[in-house]
């Protein structure tokens, strides 16, 4: 029920900008910082648990400015990526530790940490140490350890990158329910798009410091702000050209390949005369050997390319008229079609995604 | 293989000399030699009635505690800062910390000498235990900076994220975990206090001796079979040392001294 | 990841530019500046004084406290010192050479046997060094001396003659026989390090490839473990050459080096300033034998292919 604020935020070191002008609001929902290597998303969350400093803005929670705070004084639990449990130390009083930095009295703290413990399932490991339990069990003792001092703020700073496939799956849904049953706010490290979307109520894609797009899984997913956002949940191809007349929530386009039609978005990339950019994803399209496919559809001329057949899909490579590839992936194969071929490819008109041509990184 | 004979013939000869003042200590004449000797603990009642020997065992065993726990501390102090921090003039101060070690012991003794005295301090037990000091803290810093070699940062962060604060994570976290290599430190701090010959020499004062000082007068002086004895009991409190060592900490503290060198 | 993750690099949590808590930062920096100071005050101070002192003229001599080349300028040219000087190489380099002939085989042991029989043979190696100087000195009295152990081996196996019944102290050979001896576990340490580095299936390579065994050690292993060899022989000769207690244990007046002229000096005779020289030039010495050494050894290390 806290809520986070980070104001204009922004790192550099050396000469390397790590964090550029990040503002972001957080309440009472998990929040995922996603992105590649080096996009600052790490930067970020040690600057909200009060390990860095920033070089400018402002780190706020519940409206108190904790920037100047050091990290022992805010209440921010972190989940660690390689789970810096206390190994000198037993299960117990790892979870018991900050506890004991609080001096909160024994036996409110032994029952404290029982109750934690019963709630990742751990009851009767209370008196092993981290070295004699499993990397699974491990993380969720940090968990534990993190929740019990019921922070204002959870931190989870890549907590499964150090796990197995199958073991992150099942702890991603047990992060899940407990982030949702406790309703903390928190927010949640990863460059696992698929444990970002799994675990977080939205998600801020980081690239270069800057965050790029902030949204729910499906604004991410179908309504991608630029090249950057719509390429990073999957494959995609791009068509440039030159807005025309807006009509009926609809742009038509002078692309590379040809005109088309694509919904306009809200905002300032849906005026006319503009460089615009517009993504559709592989899988929306179609190969079809006639250009009259239905009132909104698109189609374009090109020649394939290529055709493979990947198990379940059929992935075809097909040349616009201007030598631009475009991917086109079919769960059917279309009957006659060979390489060489002269075809259209096509797609609904409403699957195309209009992208902010200006925001182009 | 002639190699294995050769270094069998090799490590007797290395232990040689220590078994032979040990073994020469329990004989009637003090010496050892083949000819066969009654044992006899003749000596080591001289030498624990002789009142000198037992003072000088005495400031001797003040010095090597004092040494160590000195050492120990300023000696961590700066390992953890050097493995945790960077600041300006790091290399230097790593130089300044490891500079005792190649300088030679005698001229390091004559500076002493002379400096300790214009200041006033020749010729106590301080003195003496400043200069084992700055022996040994290099030895220390250098025992307690490989204990941080595979450390985890983390550990330290997590501790102030969960609300302690420098000082406490250092207490509860950081120091328990190097604490091995503290402990080598000032274990290694005291034999070599307590087996210093040179500096103890140069600033030795009319009533204060340590016991290897005490032993080397003898030798040049006034040589006798208690001189034995004596030496004796300096390879047991060394041996003793050790296999304390090897019980409460283990051999991980033994290994390091490979690092050392 | 960046260095400020590690907490080295970025001192905006635990430094002194951080707000509130400064006790707590101020409790690690504090102390390491207690130990700074301790060391300026106690260790770098004693050295410059000793340093200054050499340019003075002894105090004896009544002249004036100028600043002057003397102490250096008689340290050189006497006669006496040269030959003092000399005899000191002597020792280090005699010593030196024995350490390392003795020595390697013994490094070359502990390399290829299993690792509970090192940690074995590591003892033994060791443990000599937590044994005083002068007792393991004096153990070289009780063998060598004239009723001591050797004549007494030799007289019971019935050699009788001058050399058995003769002391074997007060002279070169006992002197670099018990330097040696002191500081052969550094030298053993310092080749077995750099034995430990040596991919032992380049000696099967070369034995593969027809060389019998002293050529496979003098064409492969010994090159390859020259770095250790001259690390070794860094660390004992400087060691060596200022040895004190057992060479006036086991030589005596006959055996005379420049670390008791130094002794000498500055306790009988109470000339620091003179004393103080001699400290400076030993230092000196010192100084550039280990550069020399680094400097050889740096050549060969680029001489040198490596693997």
């Amino acid at each position: 029920m806290s809520t986070l604020q980070l104001r204009d935020v922004s790192k550099k070191f050396g000469a390397n900008t790590a964090v550029a002008n990040v503002s972001v609001e957080v309440k009472s929902e998990c929040l995922a910082l996603l992105g590649p290597s080096g996009c600052g998303k790490t930067t970020t969350i040690n600057m909200i648990a009060g390990f860095i400093k920033p070089d400018s803005g402002e780190i706020l929670v519940n409206d108190n400015d904790i920037t100047s705070v050091p990290p022992h004084r805010r209440n921010t639990g972190m989940v660690f990526q390689d789970y810096a449990l206390f190994p000198h130390k037993t299960v117990f009083d790892n979870v018991a530790f900050g506890l004991r930095m609080r001096g909160v009295p024994k036996a409110e703290r032994e029952k404290r940490v029982r109750e934690a413990l019963d709630l990742i399932g751990l009851s009767q490991l209370g008196h092993r140490f981290p070295e004699q339990i499993s990397g699974g069990q491990r993380q969720r003792v940090a968990l534990a350890r993190a929740l019990v001092i019921r922070p204002s703020i959870l931190l989870l700073d890549e907590p499964l990158s150090n796990l197995d496939a199958r073991l992150r799956e099942s702890l991603r849904d047990e992060i899940r329910r407990v982030l949702t049953t406790t309703q903390i706010t928190s927010v949640f490290v990863t460059h696992d798009q698929a444990e970002a979307f799994a675990v977080a109520d939205r998600v801020a894609l980081m690239n270069h410091g800057h965050i790029v797009q902030v949204g729910t899984a499906k604004e991410l997913y179908q309504r991608p702000i630029d090249r950057f956002v719509a390429k990073f949940f999957g494959d995609c191809n791009f068509f440039q050209g030159r807005g025309g007349p807006l009509s009926d929530g609809v742009v038509f386009v002078d692309t590379n390949g040809g005109p088309v039609r694509v919904p306009a978005g809200e905002g300032p990339n849906s005026s006319s005369a503009s460089e615009l950019t517009i993504a559709v994803r592989p899988e929306q399209m179609f190969v079809a050997a006639s250009e009259s496919q239905g009132a909104d559809v698109n189609c374009l001329s090109a020649t394939v390319s290529s055709i493979r057949h990947l198990g379940s899909i059929t992935r075809y490579e097909a040349a616009l008229r201007d030598s631009s590839v475009v991917k086109i992936d079919q769960q059917q194969p279309s009957d006659g079609v060979v390489v060489g071929q002269s075809v259209f490819v096509c797609w609904a008109a409403e699957h195309g995604m209009l992208l902010n041509a200006a925001a182009v990184k | 293989m002639i190699l294995r004979s050769f270094c069998g013939v090799m490590l007797a000869i290395l232990t040689l000399p220590s078994f032979v003042v040990v073994y020469g200590s329990f004989t009637a004449s003090g010496y050892a030699s083949v000819a066969f000797q009654h044992f006899t603990l003749h000596w080591y009642h001289a030498f624990f009635s002789d009142d000198q020997f037992i003072a000088s065992t005495l400031i001797s065993l003040k010095v090597a505690f004092s040494t160590a726990f000195l050492s120990g501390v300023i000696g961590t102090f700066v390992a953890v800062c050097i493995a945790r921090y960077n600041f300006r003039g790091k290399a230097m101060l790593e130089a300044l910390f490891t500079l005792p070690l190649m300088i030679p012991t005698v001229v390091l003794a004559l500076a002493f000498l002379l400096f300790y005295t214009w200041l006033g301090i020749s010729g106590g037990v301080t003195a003496i235990v400043i200069g084992h000091a700055i022996l040994t803290t290099p030895y220390v810093v250098r025992l307690v900076k490989s204990s941080f070699a595979n450390y985890n940062w983390s550990l330290d962060r997590a501790a102030a994220n969960l609300g302690a604060s420098p000082a406490r994570v250092f207490f509860h976290v950081t120091g328990p975990l190097i604490a091995p290599g503290i402990i080598g430190g000032m274990v290694l701090s005291f034999i070599v206090s307590f087996d210093d010959v040179v500096v103890a020499l140069f600033l030795s004062g009319p009533e204060v001796v340590t016991l290897p000082v005490r032993i080397f007068n003898y030798l040049s002086e006034s040589p006798g079979p208690i001189v034995g004895a004596a030496g004796s009991a300096l390879v047991f409190f060394s041996l003793i040392t050790m296999f304390l060592v090897e019980v409460v900490v283990g051999t991980r503290a033994a290994l390091n001294v490979e690092a050392v060198k | 990841m960046s260095p400020a993750i590690n907490g080295t690099a970025d001192l905006s949590w635990f430094g002194r530019r951080s707000n509130g808590n400064v006790f707590a930062s101020a409790f690690l920096y504090g102390g390491m500046a207690v130990a700074l100071v301790i060391f300026l005050v106690f260790f770098l101070a004693p050295m410059i004084y000793m340093l200054i002192e050499s340019f003075k003229p002894p105090m004896m001599s009544g002249e004036a406290d100028a600043l002057t080349f003397e102490n250096y300028r008689s340290f050189v040219t006497d006669p006496l010192y040269q030959t003092i000087l000399q005899r000191t190489l002597r020792v280090a380099a005699l010593s030196s050479s024995l350490m390392l002939l003795c020595g390697y085989p013994v490094a070359y042991l502990l390399r290829i046997v299993g690792p509970r029989t090192r940690s074995r043979l590591f003892f033994f190696v060791i443990s000599p060094m937590l044994v005083s100087v002068v007792v393991r000195t004096y153990g070289w009295v009780v063998i060598l001396g004239k009723e001591g152990v050797l004549n007494s081996v030799l007289l019971a196996a019935g050699i009788d003659n001058g050399f058995s019944r003769s002391t074997h102290l007060f002279n070169m050979t006992a002197v670099v026989i018990g330097v040696s001896h002191v500081f052969i576990p550094l030298m053993i340490l310092a080749i077995y390090n750099s034995l430990q580095k040596v991919d032992f299936s380049l000696l099967k390579a070369a034995a593969n490839l027809g060389a019998p065994p002293y050529r496979v050690f003098f064409e492969v292993t010994l090159p390859l473990t020259l770095p250790g060899i001259i690390a070794g022989l860094t660390t004992v000769f400087p060691l060596a050459m200022g040895s004190f207690i057992t060479v006036a244990v086991l030589g005596g007046p006959a055996v005379w080096v420049v670390s008791m002229s130094a002794y000498q000096q500055a306790t009988t005779l109470l000339n620091w300033q003179f004393a103080g020289a001699i400290g400076a030039a030993l230092l000196i010495a010192v100084t550039i034998i280990v550069g020399l050494f680094n400097f050889v050894m740096s050549h060969i290390v680029r001489e040198q292919v490596r693997p």
